[in-house]
């Protein structure tokens, strides 16, 4: 079940420029986002997860990987967005944040990308508070603006550690 | 650290404590001379190993050690308690500056060289000592090496006969020994330490160096071109002497050959010693991988204790046991896809996949699992250093020992066993005039013993001491206010007494046991691992303790519960029962907090649904009492999944602890289940009842 990374043709991505990182792209709604590559570990289909009681809405639960217990957080939840319902494109994109792996459910992923680190822009003001900390920046490569997602924050374990008794 | 100073670490705490092991047996036993070659080979190991690590201190103090038990076994000794007490202060010693090698590297202790004294003026009280090491008198093998080693390999072989007369008339058996160094010459291989290695064990009578040393143009840097040929004295018997060079000069070759040259041993060809050489005894060539194979039959019986492993990090087996549960959950995947169309061949075949995966899931498992001796071994030692503290004569029994248990348990079991122990031996063993008067025998007997038995392990401790006092078990209870002068409990009550906390019957307090902290401990700390203990106890006859564990903590009984669609597991050693809720009478205070009556008992009701936050059911379900630390509660739940086998996963690891919820698994389907922590639920449900009581 699960998928490999996207194959990356390095001919193709390789570029000229040393401060270039490769960065995972995907839709949520009408944007497009991106997490560092180094940080996921796999994308999976994603598989019904077991809710966990008390927990925030954007955790959808926890999901056996390989032996492991991870929760599974859903994106567009997250974002403050109404959750799609799961489609044949839906997948968990699996992540490592401060040692704790997780999941994040995406609607679907599309590419991977050289994003030039130096043509980074910090966030404009215009996303509301609650969510500018979920953004690491921005970036116009070609024709597309991609929102660089800080998945620390996403997936802060900090807040859910003060889960509800 | 790096990985071979972990190496070294692991060997030489297991070459200690095999050393100990040696001692203790040595000393309560019938003197085994492959016991003592034990001891010799751990000591020796442990020698070679702390000097090639640089740690010379240690490398010196156990090379004193190891001539001490030369001696020992040289002249067959009695281990005398005097000497086994030293002897395993010797072996504390180690340990102790083996713990300090750790930070401070190589260091030495003032403390060795009065202990080796003491060991070798205990050695020469017990009777004059014979042979003793090499006297200092005798010629340095170097200096005897030196003088003979203007010969020329022209001028071969001196014939047996005419070795110089130097020997001395006596009957020690003479071997000529050819040794001839690995071809590559490396720190490891040293000859020089052969030679003083043989004057340690015997006398070294004539060396003769011999070289063949090609033209220049052949010659290699690193080769060795020189052999040694030595006429050496000792009254070690042959098998010894090659096993002595088989641990120096591996790689070398090495031959032996009795001297029929000595008049005393010229008519005695079947004398013992020289039976067990071959039956020809001319030149025997061998390589020492040879000697190896031979004396593998010889060593097999005393290397009982060196089992054939490898060392590998648990990890590594943890990460190896997630692979295989997820094989598993494959595997029952692929089972289920199986349908009407399903040709016979992959039929077949997942049948016998099944079957395999089934075995390497059980053999895996199994990895996780160590023999008790790895605990049970640390005993003998504290019951003998006990008992003579206390002045008592224990007779300490062990068995059951190869029984298996996870490696986590057996630490987890460590300290409440060296409790019961200690208190078996304080408490329960009388001293000596007491059963002698008693018409017991002296000696006490405590035995430990282990068994498997319905996927649990027992623990049992039994002594044949004086037994519970139950009456003043009880006096205890009164004084302590836990009963008045009236109440007259079963033995069985009064046993429970003892594992409460505050509780201590010690008449007066010893530094051993009896310091009002203990039984409740021992029972918290078995409790804890999810096991339970119990005790029987006849007055004037013995007390047994037994404890009931689980095979591994990472594996429980649950029972399946359900509500809605989802499924949550409880340990199956919390529930009471389990019945219908229409047959219960149900009451709530304040029409919120409410009771069930079962059986005329009050006990707080907690709905699962509402505890996991979904909408109360249409029909009532099911009730299942679950109990802990002598609270109950009863959930109700709409039903019961049944029961199975379930491995503990951590939801902290990679999320964060749930309150409510002790862990996860994963269930057959792929699935997880959350597994309800009953204690907090039980807490939380008395708590609100008193936060109503009170009110009320």
């Amino acid at each position: 079940m699960t998928l490999t990374k996207p194959t990356i043709d390095t001919q193709q991505t390789t570029t000229t420029d040393v401060n270039a990182e490769k960065y995972l792209v995907f839709q949520i709604g009408n944007e497009t986002y991106g997490v560092p590559l180094l940080q996921v570990q796999e994308i999976r289909t994603y598989t019904p997860a077991t809710r966990v009681p008390n927990a925030p809405d954007y955790v959808l639960g926890v999901i056996n990987l390989r032996g492991n217990i991870i929760a599974v957080i859903d994106a567009r939840t997250r974002f403050g967005l109404p959750p799609l319902p799961n489609e044949e494109s839906t997948v968990v994109v699996v992540a490592q944040v401060n040692d704790k792996t997780f999941g994040l459910r995406l609607d679907s992923v599309s590419d991977v990308m050289d994003i030039p680190l130096e043509q980074i822009q910090p966030t404009p003001p215009i996303a509301s508070e609650a969510t500018q900390r979920f953004l690491n920046g921005v970036v116009q490569v070609g024709e597309r603006v991609i929102i660089l997602l800080n998945l620390r924050e996403i997936f802060d374990i900090d807040a859910l550690s003060q889960m509800a008794a | 650290m790096d990985s071979l100073m972990q190496l070294f670490y692991d060997e030489a705490n297991e070459m200690v404590e095999g050393m100990e092991q040696v001692l203790l047996a040595l000393e309560s036993g019938e003197p085994d001379p492959e016991t003592v070659n034990a001891l010799f080979r751990y000591a020796h190991s442990f020698k070679g190993n702390s000097a090639a690590m640089g740690f010379t201190h240690l490398s010196k103090f156990t090379h004193g050690l190891e001539s001490a038990m030369e001696s020992l076994r040289k002249e067959q000794r009695p281990l005398t308690p005097e000497l086994a007490t030293l002897m395993l202060q010797a072996v504390d010693l180690i340990r102790a500056l083996l713990e300090r090698t750790r930070t401070e590297g190589d260091v030495g202790d003032p403390a060795c060289d009065a202990l080796l004294q003491q060991i070798n003026a205990a050695l020469n009280g017990v009777e004059a000592s014979t042979v003793g090491q090499a006297p200092s008198g005798a010629p340095s093998p170097l200096s005897a090496g030196a003088t003979s080693s203007v010969e020329t390999p022209a001028q071969s072989e001196v014939p047996p006969a005419t070795v110089p007369d130097t020997a001395t008339e006596s009957d020690t058996p003479q071997y000529r020994i050819f040794y001839q160094p690995a071809p590559t010459l490396s720190a490891e291989h040293d000859p020089l330490q052969l030679l003083e290695e043989l004057q340690e064990y015997g006398q070294v009578v004539a060396c003769r160096f011999r070289e063949q040393i090609p033209p220049v143009a052949h010659l290699k840097p690193d080769a060795c071109y020189g052999s040694w040929e030595l006429i050496y004295e000792t009254a070690f018997e042959p098998a010894i002497v090659r096993a002595l060079l088989e641990l120096t000069a591996e790689g070398a070759e090495v031959r032996i050959e009795p001297l029929q040259s000595v008049p005393e041993q010229s008519h005695t060809a079947s004398e013992p010693s020289t039976q067990q050489e071959p039956p020809n005894p001319s030149t025997e060539t061998t390589s020492v991988a040879a000697v190896n194979a031979n004396t593998a039959v010889a060593t097999a019986s005393a290397s009982k204790g060196e089992a054939q492993s490898i060392r590998v990090s648990t990890e590594k087996i943890d990460a190896l046991m997630n692979l295989v549960s997820e094989i598993v959950i494959a595997q029952s995947m692929l089972s289920s896809a199986q349908n009407a169309d399903t040709d016979e061949r992959t039929r077949a075949a997942i049948m016998q996949m099944e079957r395999h995966v089934r075995d390497l899931h059980e053999r895996v498992m199994a990895i996780r699992l160590l023999p008790v001796s790895y605990l049970f071994n640390r005993f003998p030692r504290m019951v003998r250093d006990t008992a003579a503290k206390l002045g008592k004569k224990v007779n300490f029994e062990i068995e059951g020992e190869e029984t298996e248990l996870d490696r986590t348990l057996l630490e987890s079991l460590s300290d409440p066993l060296t409790h019961l122990i200690r208190n078996a031996i304080d408490h329960g063993i009388e001293p000596p005039e007491e059963r002698r008067q008693q018409g017991k025998p002296e000696t006490g007997t405590i035995k430990l013993s282990a068994f498997q038995s319905e996927g649990r392990i027992y623990i049992e401790v039994r002594d044949d001491g004086r037994g519970i006092d139950t009456e003043r078990v009880r006096q205890k209870a009164i004084q302590l206010g836990w009963i008045t002068e009236n109440d007259f409990p079963p033995d069985e009550t009064l046993y429970e007494f003892i594992f409460q906390p505050g509780f201590s019957t010690a008449q007066q307090v010893s530094d051993l046991s009896g310091r009002g902290v203990g039984m409740d401990v021992v029972k918290r700390n078995v409790e804890s691992l999810g096991g339970s203990i119990s005790v029987q106890s006849k007055r004037g006859e013995g007390t047994r303790f037994l404890l009931r564990v689980p095979l591994t903590l990472a594996i429980m009984d649950g029972l399946g519960l359900t509500v809605a669609d989802e499924h949550y597991i409880v340990p199956l050693t919390a529930v009471v029962e389990a019945f219908q809720y229409e047959s219960l009478q149900h009451t709530a205070l304040f029409d919120r907090h409410e009771m069930v009556n079962v059986r005329g008992e009050f006990i707080p009701l907690v709905r699962l649904r509402e505890f996991v936050g979904l909408p109360k059911g249409e029909r009532d379900g099911l009730i299942v009492v679950l109990e802990q630390e002598g609270q109950q509660i009863a959930l109700l739940i709409d039903g019961i999944a049944g029961q199975q086998q379930v491995v503990l996963k951590s939801l902290e690891e990679n999320f964060t602890r749930v309150p409510g919820f002790a862990g996860a698994t994963i269930l057959g389907d792929g699935r997880v289940a959350l597994i309800l922590d009953v204690s907090d639920l039980i807490r939380r449900a008395h708590q609100v009842s008193e936060r109503y009581a009170a009110i009320a």
